[in-house]
Order: C-alpha cells, then structure tokens, then sequence
C-alpha cells in the first residue's frame, strides 16, 4: 500500500490498522521520518516536499517489487507527505510485516534507503536565514548501495 | 523559450536549450540530472516529439 499524503496523517492509527491486516506475520518492522527542527543552517520553520505525481508513484511501487521479490514480507506500507509540513510532523512512514524479523528489518532498511535516493520527491527546508533545497548526502547513497550484489533472501 | 529545428531526441533538445539559454543548458547537463518522457524514466538518447511530456529531474530527496 502506496500513499502520497497532502494532509498530516497519524503514524499510530496507520500502524495499528496495518498490523491488523497482517494477520499470519510473526514481525511488523516500522520506521517513522519526522521534520527535524534545526540542522546546519538554523531553525527550522518549516520544510516543503514536492512531488511529480504519477511518476512518483511509479518510482515507489518499483522499489517496493523489488524489496517483495527480494525478501519474505507481506505488502508493505508506504505513506509519504507532501505539501508543506512544520518541524516535527511525520513526513514518512514505512511498515513491513513478515513472518520472521529479520526480513521485516532488512526490507524496511532497504525501502528507506531507496525511498532517499530512487523515489520522486524533492524537499525544501525553510530555515529563519533563507531557504534551500535539500539533495542527498553520499552516505545516502552509500547506503543504497549496501544492497547491490546482495541477494541472500534469507 | 522556442526552441525550434529538427530536434529527434532528448540529447538534441538540451543542446537546443543550451543554444538559447546557456545557464539553463549547464544546468540541464547535470550528471546527476534525470530525464522522463510521458512519465517513464529514459536515458539521453530517447525520441522525442512535440507531444511528449518531457520533465528534467534534479537530484531527489525524499523519506
């Protein structure tokens, strides 16, 4: 389950509903990003997330194909915000169900890092000295890379 | 901007750009600039025609 949410949504009430609908899964493995309320350039005041709708979407049901053919999990939960969202609303979720733990661990792990990297959305932070656009750190994409060659399923 | 001529693919429309706007061609060259035609994601060589919906992605992030 894939959405792209204009409006706040409550992480809690997502994660609780998802866990219902994983009914045979032994582990639900869940990761929350929140707006943090400073970084290098000052306060934060607000941070602004575009997307390209459609293309967007597609990006993220790739990643997600790829991490259901890869491990044993349950359809995972993505919920993603755009619009504008103030310092610490959730900005996104992700859950994944699985019978065992450490396949609900490495999924999530691995929707993340490419959620970072590979999905269509762009974010801008509102600091009190100016805005700027925020691109991804090496490390981001360092981590995506941790995945390439690795294709122990278990 | 117009950009007018035999412009085939992606590769010739951004030299096209660069012709009429030099900054705006730079930044369309971008190594780490990607491209989608009618919402797919494509490579520089792809065809084009005036219809296509073409979009200039720059560096995403998201999560």
């Amino acid at each position: 389950m894939i959405r792209v949410a204009s409006e706040p949504f409550d992480p809690a009430g997502e994660l609780k509903a998802y866990e219902r609908s994983c009914e045979t899964a032994g582990a639900v493995v869940s990761f929350l990003g929140k707006v943090r309320s400073g970084s290098k350039g000052g306060a934060v005041t607000a941070l602004e997330l575009e997307h390209y709708p459609g293309v967007t979407e597609k990006t993220m049901a790739k990643i997600v194909t790829e991490a259901t053919a890869r491990w044993a999990i349950d359809e995972p939960l993505i919920i993603h915000r755009v619009g504008r969202l103030a310092p610490g609303e959730a900005i996104v979720l992700v859950a994944v169900g699985a019978a065992h733990r450490r396949d609900a661990f490495e999924a999530a792990d691995y929707l993340m890092d490419y959620l970072k990297t590979e999905a269509m959305f762009w974010k801008k932070e509102m600091r009190e000295d100016g805005e700027a656009w925020i691109e991804p750190r090496e490390s981001d994409y360092n981590d995506a890379r941790r995945w390439d060659g690795a294709k122990d399923t278990n | 901007m117009t950009v007018t001529g035999d412009v085939a693919t992606l590769s010739i429309l951004i030299e096209a750009i660069a012709a009429e706007d030099e900054a705006l061609g730079a930044a369309l060259k971008d190594k780490s600039v990607r491209y989608a035609v009618n919402e797919a994601l494509v490579a520089g060589d792809t065809a084009v025609t005036d219809c296509d919906e073409i979009a200039f992605l720059p560096p995403v992030s998201g999560g």
